[in-house]
């Protein structure tokens, strides 16, 4: 159940992980991840799951950053029923940096729970961590991220923004962007932001035709694009046709839960 | 405006009436529109321009009435915001909305094909809908590169206009309500902006532009100018009009209203 992950000095790899694939061990343990970038290289870590994947899945990733090396996560996740990831982000050499950006949905009667800690433990680091939740009807969704920064670090920059859009019905979406910050040299931001879909978005789609139960599935997907690579960006097919397979899941159920509220 | 209903009129509205939050903004405006037409309606600040351009596209949040409120024929109000469009409204806004995430090919895909299915008509094909998109971007002198973006993110003032007009192009309307196009724009762009208006004119289709200044008249010349005033048409003319309030201002209006209605 457990993976461990090292990319070499200098080189720049990309790992699509399907979540799930493997679910919770047998004992009710979540599955291990372990990386380790060395210095100067480069990981780009797509975790994609959907709600054709297992019931219940939980893991615990933590990745460790070396000097000068850059990881970025892209994570789309839209568990059918529960979905637990604890990540710890340690960027423990000089000038080390992370960019993690998931976008989720909690669909029906699903439970999606992310708990991020970025550990700034080298100087010049930089993170950047950004999370949107679509909440359909009856679904579940906490996103709790911490940046800490021991005493006596220097040229630290860290970012957080966590959002949430309740398009239609109720759910229940909890967004803890927390800091801690122990040095004086550090640029934080952080923040939080939970809303409807804006009345002149649909207006304006609406006005050009396009049917409103179709327009909150194109906000909706929309939504959840701005934290996705475009196409060209993902670089590689496997991971554009996993992210529609997933996105195309997700919406249709998400658009039936909108019709059944 | 006095001109009496005309079955042969594409936009026949009369007794127009809408509040919002319980405050009455039109209070009995009457416009009557033909085929191939170009109406300019101006007027001070807060006299109900955009109000008429919202309730006319359906906008949720007011409370509207009208003895007649027709486009080719069919009653407008009763309609959605997405008929209407299907039956042949288009609405330019005056402060396009940014949507991060909807590219603007998409959208414009998704809008035709929408229209297609509402009047039984096929879809479009992808890869044809395409070539056609880049086709109407070249004819207006527009980038084409507006059509990779997403709707409006991150565009300057002139991008937005003229992807209205992109959309205006694209979407095919028999009649576009143009909320302030003009707002905004440099002296280029007015110009670009206005010369798609002029191209996109046809005897099929009719515009109201809906302006404070007649820098945007100078480009495009209307057939009939109206001058709002406090939720009403209170005068009508021809481009004279537009040289009169461009001297005198609009405070003379409601005096000189009964010479100047056609």
């Amino acid at each position: 159940m457990n993976h461990a992950v090292t990319i070499a000095a200098g080189d720049s790899s990309t790992w699509l992980e399907t979540l799930g694939e493997q679910g919770v061990a047998p004992d009710g343990a979540p599955r291990e991840v372990h990386i380790r970038l060395a210095q100067g290289s480069r990981l780009t870590h797509y975790r994609l799951l959907g709600p054709n994947g297992p019931s219940d899945v939980a893991d615990r990733l933590t990745v460790e950053i070396g000097a000068n090396a850059s990881y970025e996560q892209r994570m789309l996740g839209a568990p059918a029923r529960k979905f637990r990831s604890e990540q710890t982000i340690r960027l423990n050499g000089h000038g080390a940096t992370a960019t993690l950006k998931a976008a989720c949905v909690a669909l029906p009667q699903a439970q999606l729970d992310i708990d991020i800690k970025v550990l700034h433990e080298a100087d010049d680091t930089v993170s950047d961590q950004r999370i949107n939740v679509l909440g359909a009807d009856r679904g579940k969704a906490s996103a709790e991220v911490e940046t800490q920064v021991p005493p006596g670090r220097r040229g630290v920059r860290a970012n957080q923004l966590l959002r949430a859009m309740q398009p239609e019905g109720k759910s229940l979406i909890a967004l803890r962007p927390r800091l801690s910050i122990l040095s004086d040299d550090v640029v934080c931001r952080h923040g939080a932001t939970t809303s409807a879909i804006r009345e002149e978005e649909l207006h304006y789609l609406r006005s050009r035709g396009i049917a409103k139960t179709e327009a909150v599935t194109m906000l909706s997907e929309a939504f959840l694009r701005q934290l996705l690579p475009a196409n060209e960006q993902a670089g590689q097919s496997e991971v554009s046709r996993v992210i529609e397979q997933v996105l195309a899941l997700s919406l249709h159920r998400d658009v039936e839960a909108v019709h059944e509220a | 405006m006095n001109r009496t209903r005309n079955e042969n009129m594409l936009l026949q509205i009369r007794g127009l009436r809408a509040s919002i939050a319980g405050k009455q903004v039109l209070k009995g405006l009457d416009l009557h529109v033909g085929p191939g037409e170009v109406h300019a309606i101006m007027g001070p600040n807060g006299t109900g321009k955009s109000t008429l351009a919202a309730v006319l596209a359906g906008k949720a949040g007011y409370e509207v009435e009208a003895d007649v409120a027709q486009l080719a024929g069919v009653d407008l109000l009763g309609l959605e915001p997405e008929a209407r469009a299907h039956l042949g409204l288009f609405l330019g806004f005056q402060y396009p909305v940014e949507l991060p995430g909807v590219n603007n090919t998409y959208l414009l895909r998704a809008a035709v094909n929408a229209r297609h299915r509402a009047l039984g008509e096929p879809e479009v094909d992808a890869y044809d809908f395409l070539q056609t998109i880049k086709a109407k971007a070249r004819e207006l002198g527009f980038d084409e590169a507006l059509l990779a973006r997403n709707v409006n993110e991150g565009f300057s003032g002139g991008e937005r206009k003229r992807n209205e007009i992109l959309q205006l192009a694209v979407l095919e309307p028999s009649l576009a309500v143009l909320d302030e196009i003009d707002s905004g724009l440099d002296i280029d762009a007015l110009r670009q902006v206005a010369a798609g208006i002029n191209r996109l004119r046809s005897p099929q289709r009719s515009f109201v532009l809906i302006t404070h200044y007649r820098r945007l008249l100078d480009y495009v010349a209307a057939d009939h100018v109206h001058v709002m005033v406090d939720g009403r048409i209170a005068a009508s003319g021809d481009m004279g009009l537009v040289d009169q309030l461009e001297e005198r201002g609009y405070e003379w209006v409601g005096d000189a209203q009964p010479a100047l209605v056609e």
